[in-house]
């Protein structure tokens, strides 16, 4: 993959909160239809990083360029973790997913473009139900479907299946993927999932530190996963291949527990 | 059946008062507390003829354009101030202050001010009433910032539209808030009028208290209770519809049904 075809380029991030730094020197570039899982102990910075990336918090240093045109909604998409906070309870599916093109797209085209989004999660033909009829699993789809309609670059998603149950979650990993695959976008996740990053990653990248006791959250590891496009549920998270790489990340992040409990 | 159950519910009380009072009153001739029949036929013959557009429709008028002139101010300033958590800090201890002070007590000022006219009733209508619909519109404005800020800033969304969802996700409290702000409103209608004015129902009913037309002061009573209660009706019924979309409204739905 050459650096011509990467669609967002972290360079030197670095971010403090006051005196407390929390994220040093962070430096990494996604490829076009990559999509890469950002893994790391609770605490780390994960959530900070991602509000850089996402323009809702400035870094200190460093800068996170795109390489893409400017779209209307942006060169982001973001997928909140709480679906149920995130999107707007008092208007339809179509609206909410119409929302990034609000006030920039003319409402006729913007009302294709959201059933066209809806219709990409499964959730066609549904446009005039409201959020709250709607499951948590089946109101995350509505999220991002709502990142995707503005055509960002880059798919942006912090956390995002943490408060689902297990099947609605693996449903919407494998949703991500062919996301993914039929949109060609780049997808950066975020989750405290071992598995799950595996599942999902071409790359994952462990994020360590302890910003809450002084040491800032520095990349530590890049971490190829040779799984191949096609995933499936049972048969990649039975490969060995998997399985060595969920306890390789998972070695990782323990032996930095352990110490650091003492320190 | 259910919605006959519903009305018998809601009439039984205020028939049996009207009931009490007119057998009670019948043979009165008390000056304070004439017949009822007599109440109603002098409501009859002035406000459903000559003081219709005498003393009510002018009332009505200023209470339509000082309450609408509230709830626009209200937004507008509750957005604007709900908006910048900046200027909101900084004039907190002033809003509450002024909320503080009893519309009717700017009445003296207001005559002063603006004189004895229309403006001033109409001005101080709002003024008056502008409190709750500011103060829930803030508060509005701060939650729904608080939960879908970063959902406007991450889409870009322009001004007018972050605007729009704003006064969206701060409905259900703006509208609480304007429904206290009828009831101050119907009051300042009757203060407004107490000085200085030719017609209106305050000033009506002022004046026959002065002049000892006791049934033409009840009757201007129960016109303001009308008034007031049909408004009050007028704007549930309105609320309904307008928050027919949110959540909040599918809990008492369902009990309902």
């Amino acid at each position: 993959m050459t650096q011509a075809q990467n669609t967002v380029s972290v360079q030197g991030l670095s971010l403090s909160y006051g005196p407390r730094k929390v994220l040093d020197d962070i430096t990494f570039d996604v490829g076009r239809d990559e999509l890469v899982c950002i893994v790391g102990p609770s605490g780390v910075g994960k959530t900070s990083m991602l509000r850089c990336l996402a323009g809702l918090q400035t870094p200190t240093h460093g800068a996170v360029t795109f390489t893409g045109a400017e779209h209307e909604a942006g060169h982001i998409g973001l997928v909140f973790q709480d679906y149920a906070q995130s999107l707007l309870p008092w208007t339809t599916l179509l609206e909410n997913v119409a929302l990034p093109l609000r006030g920039k797209v003319l409402r006729a085209e913007r009302h294709r473009r959201a059933s066209a989004a809806l219709a990409q999660v499964g959730l066609g033909g549904q446009d005039q139900l409201k959020p709250w009829q709607l499951s948590g699993g089946m109101q995350q789809r509505v999220a991002i479907a709502r990142a995707m309609v503005g055509e960002p670059d880059v798919l942006l998603m912090d956390e995002p299946f943490a408060s689902v149950d297990a099947q609605t979650r693996a449903d919407l990993e494998d949703l991500t993927l062919k996301v993914r695959a039929e949109t060609g976008k780049s997808v950066i996740l975020i989750t405290h999932d071992i598995d799950e990053a595996v599942y999902l990653a071409d790359r994952v990248i462990v994020l360590l530190g302890r910003p809450a006791k002084g040491v800032p959250a520095h990349l530590a590891h890049d971490i190829r996963v040779n799984l191949g496009r096609d995933r499936d549920q049972i048969s990649t998270r039975s490969a060995p291949e998997f399985v060595r790489l969920r306890t390789e990340v998972h070695k990782i992040i323990m032996d930095q527990s352990v110490p650091m409990v003492g320190a | 059946m259910k919605r006959s159950t519903a009305i018998v519910l809601q009439l039984w009380l205020p028939v049996l008062i009207v009931a009490l009072w007119w057998v009670l009153t019948i043979g009165s001739t008390s000056l304070f507390f004439p017949p009822l029949s007599e109440i109603v036929a002098h409501f009859g013959h002035w406000w459903l003829g000559e003081g219709f557009v005498r003393d009510f429709v002018p009332s009505l008028r200023n209470l339509a354009l000082g309450y609408t002139l509230a709830v626009v101010l209200g937004i507008g300033g509750g957005l604007v101030i709900g908006s910048l958590p900046r200027l909101r800090e900084a004039i907190a201890p002033e809003l509450e202050y002024a909320r503080a002070i009893p519309a009717v007590a700017l009445l003296p000022a207001a005559v002063i001010i603006l004189g004895l006219g229309d403006l001033m009733r109409v001005s101080l209508i709002a003024v008056g009433a502008v409190w709750p619909v500011l103060l829930a519109t803030i508060a509005g404005v701060r939650e729904t910032m608080a939960r879908l800020g970063d959902v406007e800033t991450s889409f870009r969304l322009p001004l007018h539209v972050r605007a729009l969802v704003r006064v969206q996700g701060a409905l259900p409290r703006i509208l609480a808030g304007a429904r206290t702000s009828i009831a101050i409103a119907v009051v300042l209608i009757v203060v407004s009028e107490m000085q200085g004015g030719a017609y209106g129902i305050g000033n009506r009913l002022l004046n026959s208290q002065r002049n000892y037309a006791i049934s033409e002061m009840w009757s201007a009573m129960l016109l303001l209770g009308l008034l007031g209660y049909t408004v009050n009706s007028l704007f549930l019924l309105a609320e309904r519809r307008l928050l027919r979309s949110y959540p909040e409204s599918q809990n008492t739905r369902k009990v309902k049904s």
